[in-house]
């Protein structure tokens, strides 16, 4: 079997972390996202179709443990976002590179 | 400094870096990508990086972070955290990110003349799909040349650098020489001028050497390794390119100095192996370092099929093999350095940004290279004039004789390149930690994926570089030695 189906709590993970994960997964799967409101949905599907059932779990861990990376990076994205725009306003303030 | 604080910063019950409760501190900007299983890099906005065991990963980005661990204390003194001991971070960091991209306002300082594209050997790997000697039609003209002394001269940058390629330039030789006077005539000393003529020196004559004597001008030719190899990879009439190479190169430092006359590599199938014997070569020249070198896919070298040849892995195989060795060799105390690292090492380990072009965001295109071709065309960059003699001219900017500087360096397709390509915005990269020290190279991406961005899942470009900075940083975190190595080639 070369498919598979996950389900993730949209009140933990995000869409675009989710997004995100399986772009990075894009050379290997081919993805389906449905976003419900109790749940989002990943359809995945392997590129290689003599994948073995061993290969694939192994690989859907992967790809839950990098859902999880992503999720904290689009938290810590959130969380620095204005800091991080001050500090590049800051940066190029009177290079003549920006408008003032 | 962070490991000197007072006692009170200690206090469990009441300092100030760690309340009673949650830790209190501020998470700055940061990104991060797994080293290997157990670990993460991050790094901060001014490219600044740090290894974390992925728990302490977790722990910080939750604000769980002990404020008396040794990783807080990292933290805190590269900006990635702000808490009550700390006020100047946020300067700090602008004043970092500021330094990094400075080059930015300087704007194009490599202007690259092809003079011809006529050549006298015959490399089944060239990537700029040279002509034969004897058809001049492939020669650039004066009136081209004037006009494109003109353009380099209107770039805002106080240095410029013009570099002389071909094919093989020396066949133009009386074009560089003018084009050396006219360029020093029209600057008047305006700017810090630079000359290279990039020759496989296999016709190099005293009268050349005596000009760039003269001139100023530097020398950088081609030497791929020992006699065998260099000969297979660069045929020419009478097999005799290793030869040519080596008289060569003895005969200009004669000429103008040993620490003006430089050599690249490049790799083809036959050099994999043999990384070692090619350094040996570069040793018993007396030059202080190697710059190992993938084929590139353009020209002869996809024609020929040598662009494939040897997969990205194989090419990391013979990458890591010469790096040791090199390493190895410092250990016995002989000074010499891998080029490429320590171009990224300068990235990583100091605020500068060498300059290399196809590690450049935004874009090396343009803002760090321009090429004014053998018939007057300008490209983006090397690659672009290389990925246009395989019939697609995507990055042609104009014509020296029909445009002006403006429309050449706002043309819509360089313009829509470099903002597309920015490796802060693009999918991946903008979540990589190896992004500042990386580069977008859309050329690249649109010659290999017909796409500027290009899918950084299935990018060789990617890949390979990828593995190179985790394999430079795993050998810093694992030998203090070669830190300390590394600290000296990133200077």
């Amino acid at each position: 079997m070369s498919t598979t189906l996950l389900s993730f709590d949209p009140q933990v993970y995000s869409t675009p972390a989710l997004l995100k994960a399986c772009y990075r997964f894009s050379d290997r799967f081919v993805f389906d996202v449905k976003s419900e409101s109790s749940k989002i949905e990943v359809h995945v599907e392997s590129r290689r179709h003599d994948i073995s059932p061993e290969a694939l779990h192994l690989a859907m861990q992967d790809f839950r443990t990098e859902v999880l990376d992503q999720n904290l990076r689009e938290k810590v994205r959130a969380e620095t976002e204005s800091v991080r725009n001050l500090i590049l306003a800051h940066a190029f303030s009177r290079t003549g590179l920006v408008n003032q | 400094m962070s490991k000197f604080q007072p006692l009170t910063f200690y206090d469990r019950n009441g300092g100030a870096g760690r309340g009673a409760g949650k830790p209190s501190y501020e998470l700055m900007p940061f990104r991060f990508t797994e080293l290997d299983p157990q670990r993460f890099v991050l790094s901060n906005q001014a490219g600044e990086y740090l290894v974390l065991p992925k728990k302490d990963l977790y722990d910080f980005a939750e604000h769980r972070l002990d404020a008396t661990t040794e990783a807080y204390l990292d933290l805190r003194s590269h900006q990635f955290l702000i808490d009550a001991h700390t006020n100047v971070a946020k300067e700090l960091l602008a004043i970092k990110v500021r330094t990094r991209y400075e080059r930015v306002a300087n704007f194009t300082g490599l202007h690259i003349f092809v003079v011809t594209l006529r050549c006298e050997h015959s490399c089944p790997y060239c990537q700029v799909s040279r002509q034969s000697e004897d058809s001049s039609a492939f020669d650039m003209t004066s009136e081209q040349a004037d006009a494109a002394i003109d353009l380099a001269l209107r770039s805002p940058s106080k240095a410029i650098k013009i570099e002389f390629q071909g094919g093989e330039p020396l066949l133009n030789f009386p074009l560089i020489r003018y084009i050396v006077a006219e360029t020093k005539r029209k600057a008047q000393g305006s700017r810090e001028l630079g000359f290279v003529i990039a020759t496989n020196l296999a016709i190099v004559t005293d009268e050349v050497l005596e000009f760039c004597r003269e001139e100023g001008v530097c020398i950088s030719t081609s030497l791929d390794g020992p006699q065998d190899l260099h000969n297979k990879n660069r045929p020419r009439t009478g097999r005799d390119s290793y030869q040519r190479a080596i008289s060569g190169i003895k005969r200009a430092r004669d000429a103008i100095g040993k620490e003006n006359v430089s050599a690249l590599m490049t790799t083809t199938e036959a050099s994999l192996g043999h990384v070692k014997e090619i350094i040996d070569e570069y040793l018993a020249l007396d030059f202080k370092g190697i710059f190992l070198r993938p084929l590139s896919p353009y020209g002869f070298a996809i024609k020929t099929k040598s662009y494939r040849a040897y997969s990205v892995d194989r090419w990391l195989e013979f990458y890591k093999e010469g790096l040791d060795y090199v390493i190895e060799l410092n250990r016995k105390g002989i000074a010499f350095r891998e080029f490429y690292a320590s171009m990224v090492l300068k990235k990583m380990l100091t605020f500068e940004d060498p300059g290399y072009v196809d590690l450049m965001s935004p874009a090396g295109v343009a803002l760090g290279a321009i090429v004014y071709n053998y018939d007057g065309a300008v490209f983006a960059s090397d690659e672009a004039r290389m990925l246009a003699e395989m019939g697609d001219d995507k990055f042609r900017l104009g014509h020296v004789l029909e445009n002006t500087y403006e429309e050449i360096f706002l043309n819509e397709t360089l313009l829509e390149a470099l903002e597309a390509s920015f490796s802060y915005s693009v999918p991946m990269c903008t979540d990589c930690a190896f992004e500042p020290y990386c580069g977008a190279d859309p050329v690249q991406h649109w010659g290999l994926q017909k796409d500027f961005v290009g899918r950084k899942t299935e990018s060789e470009f990617c890949a390979r570089n990828m593995a190179i900075f985790k394999h430079l940083i795993k050998l810093m975190e694992s030998d203090a030695g070669i830190k300390r190595l590394f600290t000296t080639w990133a200077q």
